[in-house]
């Protein structure tokens, strides 16, 4: 996903659920995260588009609609989300994009002023996550550096 | 004092406060005993609820109810309000009801045996498997002898501001905190690994002023990756623990964070660090890892939480270039200096 997508941020937030819980369904990252149903479909789809980072187990289930299932990370995705968090703290650091030396944020405020000047994207996410500590809303940004993504960036690890 | 570990704090004195603790353990004490069950059954009859779900039920009952609290008969009253959560929300199907039923069964048996003494026990046999888990796992790993069970000291704070647990190495004695919030369930599920973290992150460090990003963080993944790895747990047994420590760590998080109690740069200075670094290389995990521990009062801890905010953005090609062999945390930032890294 590049950096620059509105769902960069909320991905970030999903990872680290997800790198905590291991195993999980869509609903545990719901209520972990905050983050709707929708982009936890998108980051858990994009998970699988890596072959063999999770493996799924079809869950019964009392209502209609999608089969419920269980995702579990395997070491090859954990490696993955561990990776891809690194980097956003790299960008959140500025350390990769300004060279300036690594400092760590002490508040919510300072998270949103550091991120602002690594990257827009992670910027609006931690504003929205800041603003009554649910980071739901879709943070609005735009485009810059659309020739990079975060996987291109993982993968070069 | 009970078993010689643990005491109450001068406010179990009234007995309308020494109930809450007793009804909260009795509860915990019930559920611990069919968690694994319960998680079971409630995938089989499937969901919703998940087992968690009705874990969490359960806190949410107990968290608006214990200030409420004046006696050990109202043990069967929360859950009357837990199973009305749970009927307005679900209806449960016969494999989780039938647990649910065990659960009811033992807890009021427990409520009206009439033990005066039955969360200070329970809390006491916790504190004791704490410490010879530690003892075993983690000691001989960091070089360290075995550790004696510390005096358990047990408090209540109405309005939840502080730490569910708390430790201070100068007395040698750890602080159990009775709450009126979510987590307080899931601290008592899980009081063993509660009370181990006291031990690891708080006791036995030997410098006081390390961090809270390599207490709360750095050894607390230690103590998570290890018990997510111990074989001598049945399977199904570990992912239920493992599934309320997490939801414990993370109800905890949030209700810190959003309170702005803690601040934010404790997970985002070494968060997954330890677990990257043990999975590139166990020798230097654990090298690192004795090396914070047995870091001592006369030393300064800075050059360890910078080398270790250092590491935690690197791509892994460079984190090993820095770890593998791991020579200790100011080889480690000169090394980085030499590559062109600014520690922070």
């Amino acid at each position: 996903m590049p950096t620059t997508d509105r769902q960069f941020g909320q991905h970030f937030l999903l990872s680290r659920a997800a790198i905590r819980l291991r195993r999980f369904t869509i609903a545990d990252l719901h209520r972990a995260t905050d983050v709707p149903e929708n982009t936890i479909y998108s980051f858990v789809s994009r998970l699988m588009d890596r072959r063999g980072s999770v493996e799924t187990e079809e869950l019964s289930s009392v209502k209609p609609g999608r089969p419920r299932k269980r995702y579990s990370l395997t070491e090859l995705g954990l490696d993955y989300l561990l990776r891809r968090n690194a980097l956003v703290v790299s960008l959140l650091q500025g350390e990769r994009t300004s060279g300036t030396a690594p400092i760590i944020p002490t508040t919510p405020a300072a998270v949103i002023a550091q991120a602002a000047s690594a990257t827009p994207d992670v910027a609006a996410w931690y504003s929205s996550a800041a603003a009554g500590g649910k980071p739901s809303q879709r943070p609005a940004v735009s485009a810059k550096h659309e020739d990079e993504s975060d996987e291109n960036r993982a993968a070069a690890y | 004092m009970i078993g010689n570990t643990v005491s109450l704090d001068d406010s179990f004195g009234a007995s309308s406060v020494h109930a809450k603790l007793s009804v909260l353990i009795i509860i915990a004490s019930a559920f611990r005993s069919h968690l694994t069950d319960l998680m079971t059954a409630a995938d089989r009859d499937g969901a919703p609820p998940e087992g968690m779900q009705i874990v969490d039920a359960m806190a949410e009952t107990l968290s608006s109810q214990i200030g409420a609290i004046r006696t050990l008969s109202a043990a069967p009253v929360v859950w009357t309000q837990f199973r009305g959560r749970l009927a307005v929300a679900w209806s449960l199907r016969a494999q989780t009801a039938q647990v649910l039923e065990q659960i009811e069964h033992d807890l009021t048996i427990q409520a009206n045996a009439g033990n005066p003494h039955f969360a200070e026990n329970f809390l006491h046999a916790a504190n004791l498997r704490a410490a010879e888990w530690i003892s075993e796992y983690i000691l001989p790993k960091v070089g360290r002898p075995t550790v004696a069970p510390a005096p358990l000291h047990v408090s209540y704070d109405q309005k939840a501001e502080r730490f569910c647990a708390s430790s201070s190495r100068l007395a040698g004695t750890i602080g159990w905190i009775l709450q009126p919030c979510k987590h307080t369930f899931y601290a008592a599920l899980i009081c063993e690994r509660v009370l181990e973290h006291e031990y690891l992150s708080h006791l036995l460090p030997g410098n006081l002023k390390l961090s809270k990003g390599i207490r709360e963080v750095w050894l607390m993944e230690t103590l998570e990756e290890e018990h997510r790895n111990d074989e001598y747990i049945a399977l199904n047994r570990r992912l239920a623990l493992m599934t309320i420590w997490s939801w414990f760590r993370i109800e905890l998080e949030n209700h810190f964070v959003r309170n702005s109690i803690v601040d934010l740069a404790i997970f985002t200075g070494v968060e997954d660090l330890a677990t990257r670094i043990r999975r590139r290389s166990l020798p230097s995990f654990w090298k690192m890892t004795a090396e914070i521990i047995n870091l001592s009062d006369g030393e300064d801890p800075r050059p360890t939480e910078r080398a270790l905010r250092m590491l935690r953005p690197l791509p892994d090609n460079v984190l090993d270039a820095l770890t593998v062999p791991w020579t200790g945390f100011d080889t480690c930032i000169e090394t980085a200096r030499s590559m062109g890294i600014t520690p922070p």
